[in-house]
């Protein structure tokens, strides 16, 4: 079983345990009886995690806990001034435990996180005959940047988005922790996109048939992002943008499954419920805690067009947020280039032309310039250096 | 009626039973997409069952057997569940006619428990006993009915633990070293080319993919794992990209599901791509395959009608292409500015509004008025402390006329909306409104504090002149006054009851406002006050009573001749002149019949000799006349200016200013 597939509250209450530890530490003498039971009940947790796998693995990647292949967004969020303190004051970028690590191993952890040492994390460990416990150094910033990293918020984005439907499909709130979890993790998809701009396609291309708007929400947030950085919004609007984009077709919930995934036409009566979800979307999106009003904005007008003759019927006087308007175009493009059970996905050259001929009536013509410019432009990225492998393969097969 | 073949069957139910135990472990509880898998499966069971299906399988090395015939496990995801439920000690499996949807949930919640889990709950078969799954019976050489010597039973599950936990680890080490290469597209694309060496083996590119599919398919990020893996795919170089595709995996779409879900993941750009390079003959014959696939009727399509895209050498090639847009092109700084404009806190706030009503008029939901005017009072609130009075208007213009309502929203509503009124014109929201008096300058602002007040009706107004009462600045105050003097009469209630105010200052604030207003019903109020303290109080009140009550003044005016303060006298006396009535003459003429010893009282006789010039009955000027006519002794100087006053108020109607001056 790998990190992944361990139960989430498994790997988070091992984390909330260490950081209580790291707490306990600055309060108490080293052999005070509360450290001891601290550290015996966060040795049996580790242990209890150990049994599914040979190693557990949190990695701080600047705001960012990692566990696994998991942004853990809440922890992250949580635990800020840990993550920082081991990163900047420690000088570490990565606790791994490994199987067989034993309580004296965690104490020697726990002096370090709450004192220090001089030394390297390497030869502190050498020094201390800690073995079960690998530390690493904090990554470098370009490091931090990566394809995986991406991958990994983007898929957390996706995870986040599920937790949120499923909340809403059983009559539960949206809560601050998901909406914040979903900030981190469509911040952490922006920063990687800035940072490497090759990423947009690559994470735009990622697609779900059985779970269509969920990675679409995520595509959407994607291609917004890179809009909205090539006008030059700033940094704050950005992630106000991102934000606003994810959360678009929430609204789509209410639509039956089997109307959103039919694959035969529409009839008359099933397109008036289709397009009332913009509406519905917007009407949960006021209702959320801590109330941000662009993603209502954002979710009740993506559909109007600029000749207002979409969905929901507006004077012909609205005046469309831009927010709404780049997200509109953004929607359009991954949702024509997607495969559904209706329909085939266009190539992007095409699904651009269909967007420029629609463009004045229904879009903003300078956005789907913008995002044509994105399209055929964005560079290829990185590409593995020569024939062999960058790292050890993990295997061959013998053809 | 068996309409299908026992092993094609079984097979079927298999993978039914396959997919939804994946659905189940990757949905929440209560995702549609769960229940849907279930129903899908119970249905499935179902026709199986009529189709069939042996009432016991059991689980071989390699297939899946039972009475009279086998199903090998040829499928990779099928061999996988095979091999778990062998790991899960289950060596026979069968369903009974009548299995409900809810004891198949059973089976599967049970199939994705963890093996300690399972444990802990007295194995597979106790724990679905305790769940009363009554139609599905598995069986195992450590379980059953038949477990008579527990001794070497036990004695056999160590060894098999032990077996197990060896195999289980070398199986995840390497598990998870595949999995991580899923995720890293430089790490899987040098393998790909490391594999292919040497001389660009395609094939064991294919079977490292074959490998990598069930792998994938089995994570709940699946698709970004499908689409690292196509990324590598793509970047291969040409030739061997082009055999791998054209010899492996095209024609493996045939016989490999796997396959045709590999090649549904790639974008129409890249499919159409890939395709391009294989011979015209080999896809008119993959084509034909692909239509004789018996299942994934759409995906199947999808690759079909790529197929012939590629054969009519269509789509992007027929795609003009325009010139990019600059980066410094002058409409994409206009769309910068649009974009930072619209994006400040003020502008969403304007968006948000215009969708609050919208959805006011639009959402059917229950209970959502309620939270529509935590959302208004919100924007309200939020627009004053901007300085956006005119929004905050906005809303409550539309509110108040309740133009983009439906009637019955209306009248179904209009408690919540009072609630809302009533919490919009608390002191909490009414003084930012003052603050923004006491910021802001010019007639604009009043204006719209005025409306704002008006719409909200006399609890805000009561608030606000509470406000302004306690206001010391004189700019704001002055301001504030405005305010009070616009809203007219619907002020008056909130200023009547700050006639008695123990301030004096406010209490004559008060009275002159009231006045100034024309409020008849203060006068009751204000007739309590004419004998207050402070004489610029009785002043007020001798004005206002004078103002409100016309005739009804005469009284208290008269009263006030005898004030002990002077300008108190002075005011009634002139305020008794300008209402000329014929009745205050004898009280006049008492109070001039009096020595006049000082200057004061020289200045009260001319004033009342203006008002009897004023009154102008013949009673007046006969009393005119009178003190004209008086005998004066020469040093009598008063009240030899008081005759000469009267006198020329006799020929002109009223006393020059020489006179006044000498006085």
């Amino acid at each position: 079983m790998s990190i992944s597939e361990l139960p989430r509250d498994q790997v988070e209450q091992v984390f909330a345990q260490l950081n209580g530890l790291l707490r306990l530490t600055g309060l108490y003498p080293p052999r005070h009886p509360q450290i001891q039971r601290a550290l015996q009940s966060f040795h049996q947790a580790v242990v209890a995690c150990l049994q599914y796998q040979s190693a557990l693995e949190y990695r701080f990647l600047g705001d960012l806990l990692i566990a696994g292949n998991r942004i853990l967004p809440r922890e992250s969020m949580m635990y800020r001034r840990f993550i920082e303190l081991c990163q900047t004051e420690r000088g570490i970028g990565a606790v791994i435990f490994h199987a067989g690590v034993t309580e004296s191993e965690i104490e020697a952890l726990a002096e370090l996180l709450g004192s220090g040492t001089r030394d390297d994390v390497a030869s502190w460990a050498e020094r201390k005959s800690v073995t079960h416990i690998v530390l690493e150094e904090p990554a470098r910033r370009e490091e931090q940047t990566s394809e995986v990293m991406a991958r990994r918020a983007y898929f957390g984005a996706v995870e986040m988005l599920r937790m949120v439907e499923a909340g809403i499909l059983r009559g539960e709130a949206v809560t601050v922790e998901q909406l914040s979890s979903l900030r981190i993790l469509t911040s952490a998809i922006m920063d990687q996109i800035m940072a490497d701009p090759s990423l947009v396609l690559r994470l735009a291309n990622i697609k779900s048939y059985d779970e269509y708007t969920l990675y679409h929400s995520v595509n959407v947030c994607v291609l917004s992002i890179s809009i909205g950085a090539l006008i030059g919004l700033p940094d704050p609007e950005l992630r106000e943008l991102a934000m606003a984009a994810i959360l678009h077709d929430l609204g789509k919930i209410t639509i039956p499954l089997e109307i959103l995934h039919k694959s035969r036409p529409l009839e008359e009566s099933e397109w008036a419920i289709i397009r009332r979800y913009p509406v519905r979307g917007a009407d949960m999106l006021s209702r959320l805690p801590g109330f941000n009003r662009l993603p209502m904005i954002v979710a009740f007008e993506h559909q109007i067009r600029e000749d207002r003759l979409g969905y929901p019927s507006v004077a012909p006087t609205w005046d469309l947020h831009p927010f709404s308007q780049i997200v509109g175009v953004a929607d359009a493009y991954d949702s024509m280039t997607t495969l559904r059970k209706h329909k085939r996905p266009l190539p992007a050259l095409r699904a651009l032309a269909v967007l420029r001929q629609a463009g004045h009536q229904a879009y903003d013509l300078r956005l789907v310039r913008i995002l044509e410019r994105i399209i055929r432009s964005t560079p290829p990225g990185p590409v593995p250096a020569g024939v062999g492998p960058a790292t050890e393969p993990a295997a061959r097969i013998v053809g | 009626m068996a309409t299908a073949q026992v092993p094609q069957v079984v097979e079927g139910f298999l993978k039914e039973l396959l997919g939804a135990k994946k659905a189940l472990k990757l949905y929440p509880a209560g995702n549609p997409l769960a229940a849907e898998w279930l129903q899908r499966l119970h249905r499935s069971v179902e026709a199986a069952l009529k189709d069939g299906l042996p009432p016991l399988l059991r689980i071989a090395p390699g297939r899946f057997e039972w009475d009279g015939g086998q199903v090998a496990t040829r499928d990779p995801a099928l061999e996988t569940f095979r091999f778990e439920l062998e790991t899960r000690r289950i060596t026979e499996f069968g369903i009974e006619p009548g299995v409900e949807p809810r004891e198949l949930r059973e089976l599967i919640d049970c199939l994705n428990l963890r093996y300690e889990e399972l444990d802990a709950a007295g194995g597979l078969p106790a724990l679905l006993d305790q769940r009363k799954v009554g139609h599905i019976l598995l069986r195992g050489p450590l379980w059953g009915g038949d477990t008579a010597g527990r001794g070497p039973a036990d004695m056999a599950t160590a060894r098999l633990d032990l077996l197990d936990g060896l195999v289980e680890a070398i199986l995840e080490a390497l598990g998870d070293q595949f999995r991580g290469l899923t995720y890293d597209r430089l790490r899987l694309s040098a393998w790909f080319l490391d594999l292919a060496q040497p001389d660009d083996r395609a094939d064991v590119v294919f079977a490292a993919v074959q490998m990598l599919i069930p792998m994938i398919e089995v994570e709940p990020d699946r698709e970004i794992r499908y689409r690292t893996m196509n990324e590598c795919l793509i970047a291969l170089p040409h030739a061997l990209r082009t055999t791998l595709f054209s010899a492996w995996l095209m024609p493996a779409v045939r016989t490999d599901l796997n396959i045709v879900n590999l090649l549904t993941r790639f974008s129409g750009d890249e499919f159409a791509e890939l395709v391009g390079v294989i011979p015209a003959d080999t896809l008119e014959a993959l084509k034909a395959d692909i239509d004789a696939i018996p299942s994934e009727e759409w995906k199947k399509s999808r690759i079909s009608e790529s197929l012939e895209d590629a054969l009519a050498e269509k789509e992007v090639a027929a795609v003009p292409l325009e010139p990019l847009i600059a980066e410094d092109d002058p409409e994409l700084l206009k769309l910068r500015a649009a974009g930072r404009a619209g994006s400040t806190p003020e502008s969403a706030l304007g968006h948000s509004v215009s969708v609050f009503f919208h959805l006011i008029a639009e959402t059917e939901s229950e209970g959502y008025p309620v939270l529509l005017v935590d959302g208004l009072e919100e924007a309200v609130t939020e627009a004053i402390s901007r300085d956006k009075l005119g929004l905050a208007l906005r809303i409550l213009r539309g509110l108040a006329q309740g133009d983009p309502f439906r009637p019955e929203w209306l009248t179904e509503h209009q408690p919540r909306l009072q609630l809302l009124y009533h919490r919009l014109a608390g002191r909490a929201q009414i003084s930012p409104l003052a603050d923004l008096l006491r910021r802001g300058q010019g007639p604009d602002v009043v204006a719209e504090v005025t409306e704002y007040l008006r719409i909200l009706g006399t609890e805000a107004i009561n608030e606000f002149v509470g406000i302004f009462v306690d206001e010391q600045d004189a700019g704001p105050r002055g301001r504030m006054l405005d305010v009070v003097t616009a809203l007219g009469p619907t002020a008056a209630p909130a200023l009547r009851t700050r006639v008695g105010d123990a301030r004096w200052g406010v209490a004559r604030t008060m009275i002159g406002l009231l006045a100034r207003i024309g409020d008849p019903a203060a006068l009751g109020d204000i007739e309590k006050v004419t004998r207050h303290d402070h004489p610029q109080v009785r002043r007020e009140v001798a004005r206002a009573l004078a103002t409100l009550g016309g005739k009804q003044a005469l009284k208290p005016l008269l009263d006030y001749l005898a004030d002990p303060d002077g300008e108190v006298r002075l005011t009634a006396i002139r305020l008794l002149g300008a209402l000329m009535d014929a009745s205050t003459v004898a009280p006049l003429r008492e109070f001039l019949a009096t020595p006049t010893k000082t200057a004061s009282d020289l200045l009260v006789k001319r004033e009342m000799i203006t008002a009897l010039a004023s009154i102008g009955s013949p009673e007046a000027r006969a009393v005119l006349a009178a003190i004209a006519q008086r005998r004066v002794w020469p040093w009598q100087r008063n009240e030899r200016t008081v005759r000469g006053l009267a006198g020329e108020a006799l020929k002109s109607g009223t006393p020059t200013a020489t006179a006044a001056r000498e006085a």
